[in-house]
């Protein structure tokens, strides 16, 4: 039994200690907003926070996840209370296909929590999630765009 | 031609092939000309609201939707068509919602159909034209996101007159309704309007009425000085959930009791698993329920996907044996080298080109690889019965042709199917089913299902979706040049080996007395896929890299060579003025260790020239500028086409840097993004992308960035004193 706390609730899973943390959100849990690009940490699709730091969910063990807090984009913000980069992301209108952005946006907060006015090289470095659409230049300036709280 | 009408369809056919012998108009012309897709689509409704023209309900309470029968995968056409409906029917933005159309022949997309086979018809032929398009598009089983024609034929020719079409009827039903003459009535958001007496009806309240009033033929449409939505970058309505994660996409798809299944292939393609031999110890993990053989490959079913996948990659199994499962690449080039030298079909012949028989001035070869789509979200489908139907959840990008695949390959009746269509993780042409190559991983999903009789979702790994798949062609061309005293070529005589579907992509673009090109027209092994833009993707390479070699050799500028073999007037020569001055278009190597190359193309209707500027950082090319001059008539959404010409150039400059699938041993080699590298941030260059104001009808967007990348590209490189013939250039 591993014991997680996902943006901010308890839940307990009864699985393997070495079930990837993205299986576990997507299947047995049920959140599908992480996605599933490539398997081997490379594609960053599957990017979550675990205590605010950016980690791809596919290569991390469940059991890495014990006692620490998960933030999937479920919880960075919803349609009624938006997290500033989702209002930036719509703003910038910077979707395409749209099924890398939940871990681009993920990937671009962990950056801006460090980092709160990152130069193109920064973002260069900071963000190596594939976009395969190539929104690239979009996103570029929906973070430059966005100002976090606090 | 197949034609599987529903009982309704047949119906309403069967009543208008009779009404159309009643009118005298007999036999199979009648029944074309007289096609009555309207009466399809009105007879298949069920439901609230009425619809009033072609792909318009309107409800009640005056909400329209336009039922879109194009898919969504990123390209935000689903908006464009909301545009040109919300424009013409004048309503208010919000007034207006789009629905995915069902999977079923009244919602096939005949405009594509007449598009690409009757151009510009008029009168009765056009009739014809459109009832055969059609017909044809239901044969075809055709309701296809590809080829980008959403905007420029469905939307432009066929949801603009129907929504105009739908305002006249409105206008029709009220002049009878307030007993007043039509034209003393206007409409404005949602409502007609008698200024005179002030009186007003909603379209709601008319919606019924409307549906009963003849339908014009020719409605007049707005003038484009009074647009208020087309020309604008109006938002995608399905961003918000795609930026809040809340968007379903296929891998999404959530059913009761549903089990997964991953899938290894069996090595070669070709091959079938002929035994499982460690079966009892798979069945033995936790969560796992059965293992499946299924065309190519076997699968594992389980509780969770990832020990689904886990198990699969434990099994053990022989495959049979195949007559591929020895070829490698080095085969495959020498099959097209042979074949290159043999004889060799005509495709394209003008002028005399003996000169370039009796002495070649420039010679060249180029290779292109095989090329995986890699869309971010793998291939997968979800099956499960239920209500006496198979369900079926998938992005595709064809939905109709999609459900009657589903229908033969589970043998049960095409009524009997119910296709889910979801957005796409990514489309690019790989989800474009047809063949067996692009709809294996439904046919794989249907015999899994069969197999244990309860929901499954079936998903590929990111390395069957790379290897397993179906692919842009492997090709090579040959061709050779002889120049004038002038420099400009007088002969040209071009070959390359694989299948063309559009033949004129290998027909240079240029004023060359002698043009002569041939092909094999054959197969280069791997599964077939439309991959973005299509044979454009490795022609544009291969002419646009050839003229270049041409230029060099006469020592001219490039872009000024380009020039002066287009016409002044052609399209062509305005995107060529207009990235040479966007790019301030100069020759040489500058201080920086810089330098430039331009290539031109003109595909699905419009044209673009594309100049990429690029140093060298030891071997490693960087590219540090792409200038993108597109010509695609009139601009729908500005903001659409801008971010679809940027998608579609770095589309293909990954492809021209990194892209490249091998074979060995009859099977894939490259499997995940550690061996098929794609851009990231850190490749980027600084994009500028500018269309030309036009009013000429809209060309397709979406694969109009690709083409040119890989030459433009190449040509700076040669500059840079490395001539690639070869793609991809890294690696």
């Amino acid at each position: 039994m591993v014991e997680l706390t996902i943006n901010g609730r308890s839940e307990r899973v009864d699985v393997e200690p070495t079930m990837p943390l993205l299986w576990v959100l997507r299947a047995e849990l049920g959140l599908t907003g992480t996605k599933f690009g490539c398997g081997i940490a490379q594609c960053g699709a599957c990017t979550v926070h675990l205590d605010g730091v950016a980690v791809r969910s596919c290569s991390l063990p469940v059991s890495a996840a014990a006692g620490k807090s998960v933030t999937t984009i479920e919880g960075l913000g919803t349609a009624e209370e938006p997290h500033p980069i989702q209002q930036a992301w719509i703003d910038a209108q910077v979707p395409q296909c749209g099924y890398c952005q939940p871990g681009m946006q993920m990937a671009a907060v962990a950056l801006l929590a460090t980092n709160p006015d990152p130069t193109d090289e920064d973002i260069d470095r900071g963000i190596t999630n594939i976009c395969r659409c190539g929104c690239y230049a979009r996103i570029r300036q929906a973070v430059h765009a966005t100002h976090l709280e606090g | 031609m197949k034609l599987n009408l529903s009982r309704r369809s047949f119906l309403i056919a069967g009543g208008v092939i009779g009404g159309g012998l009643m009118l005298g108009i007999g036999g199979v012309a009648g029944y074309v000309a007289s096609h009555d897709r309207l009466g399809m689509q009105r007879a298949e409704h069920q439901g609230p609201g009425h619809i009033v023209a072609l792909w318009l309900r309107i409800d009640v309470d005056g909400g329209v939707t336009l039922l879109a029968p194009h898919t969504e995968m990123g390209q935000g056409s689903q908006t464009g068509l909301r545009q040109l409906a919300a424009e013409e029917l004048d309503v208010a933005w919000d007034q207006i919602r789009v629905e995915q159309a069902p999977a079923d022949y009244a919602y096939a997309t005949g405009a594509i159909v007449e598009g690409f086979l009757f151009g510009e018809l008029d009168g009765w032929a056009k009739t014809f034209g459109s009832g055969l398009a059609n017909r044809i598009a239901d044969g075809m089983n055709m309701q296809m996101t590809g080829g980008s024609t959403a905007v420029r034929y469905t939307g432009w020719m066929s949801v603009r007159t129907a929504a105009a079409a739908a305002r006249q009827m409105l206008i029709g039903a009220a002049a009878a309704s307030l007993g007043v003459p039509r034209a003393e009535l206007t409409t404005t958001d949602g409502l007609v309007r008698h200024e005179a007496s002030g009186r007003t009806l909603s379209y709601g309240e008319l919606a019924a009425d409307a549906a009963a009033q003849p339908v014009p033929d020719k409605p007049p449409l707005k003038d484009p000085s009074e647009w208020r939505y087309v020309g604008r970058g109006m938002g995608r309505f399905d961003l918000p959930d795609k930026v809040f994660g809340t968007a379903e996409y296929g891998i999404d798809t959530k059913v009761d009791g549903m089990r997964y299944a991953a899938v290894r292939q069996s090595g070669p393609f070709g091959a079938e698993v002929a035994s499982v031999t460690n079966e009892a110890e798979i069945l033995a993990r936790r969560g796992v329920e059965a293992v499946v053989t299924v065309d190519n490959g076997v699968a594992v079913v389980a509780d969770n996907p990832w020990r689904a996948e886990q198990a699969v990659r434990a099994l053990t199994f022989t495959v049979t044996a195949t007559e591929g499962d020895a070829v490698d690449q080095a085969t495959l080039w020498q099959r097209m080298d042979e074949a290159l030298d043999g004889s060799l079909s005509s495709l394209h012949s003008e002028g005399d080109v003996s000169p370039v028989e009796e002495r070649a001035d420039v010679e060249a070869t180029y290779r292109v690889p095989f090329l995986a789509h890699a869309p971010m979200e793998p291939m997968n489908c979800t099956v499960w019965e239920q209500g006496g139907q198979l369900h079926v959840s998938a992005g595709v990008q064809n939905p109709l042709s999609t459900r009657a695949f589903l229908a033969e390959t589970s043998g049960r009746p095409f009524e009997q199917v119910a296709l889910h269509t979801r957005t796409m993780g990514g489309g690019f042409g790989r989800r474009a089913i047809g063949g067996d190559g692009t709809a294996r991983y439904l046919a794989q999903g249907v015999q899994v299902h069969q197999a244990i009789d309860k929901p499954v979702q079936l998903l590929w790994s990111r390395e069957q979706d790379t290897r397993a798949g179906a692919f842009r062609p492997a090709d090579t061309a040959k061709l050779r040049a002889r120049l004038g005293s002038d420099g400009k070529p007088i002969a040209w005589d071009g070959a390359s080996y694989a299948n063309l579907n559009e033949v004129d992509q290998a027909v240079p673009a240029y004023r060359i007395p002698g043009v002569r090109v041939r092909g094999a027209q054959a197969d280069p092994f791997l599964p077939f896929a439309f991959w973005r833009s299509v044979d454009a993707s490795s022609q544009c390479f291969f002419v646009e890299s050839f003229i270049d070699e041409c230029a060099v050799q006469a020592g001219a500028n490039p872009l000024d060579y380009r020039l002066s073999l287009v016409d002044p007037a052609d399209r062509r020569a305005g995107v060529l003025q207009l990235v040479r001055e966007m790019s301030e278009f100069r020759t040489g190597v500058d201080g920086r260790g810089r330098a430039m190359g331009v290539a031109l193309n003109h595909c699905f209707g419009s044209y673009c020239a594309i100049v990429a500027e690029v140093s060298l950082d030891g071997d490693r090319p960087r590219v540090h500028h792409l200038w993108i001059a597109a010509d695609c008539g009139v601009v729908v959404n500005p903001d659409s086409v801008e971010a679809q010409l940027q998608g579609g150039a770095l589309y293909g400059l990954s492809a021209a840097l990194y892209g490249k699938v091998e074979v060995k041993d009859g099977a894939a080699v490259q499997s995940n993004f550690h061996d098929y590298p794609v851009v990231r941030f850190r490749d980027q260059p600084a994009l500028h992308v500018q269309t030309i104001q036009s009013a000429e009808s809209p060309g397709g967007v979406g694969e109009l960035g690709t083409p040119p990348v890989a030459p433009a590209v190449c040509n700076a490189l040669a500059v840079l004193g490395e001539r690639v013939r070869v793609l991809p250039v890294v690696g």
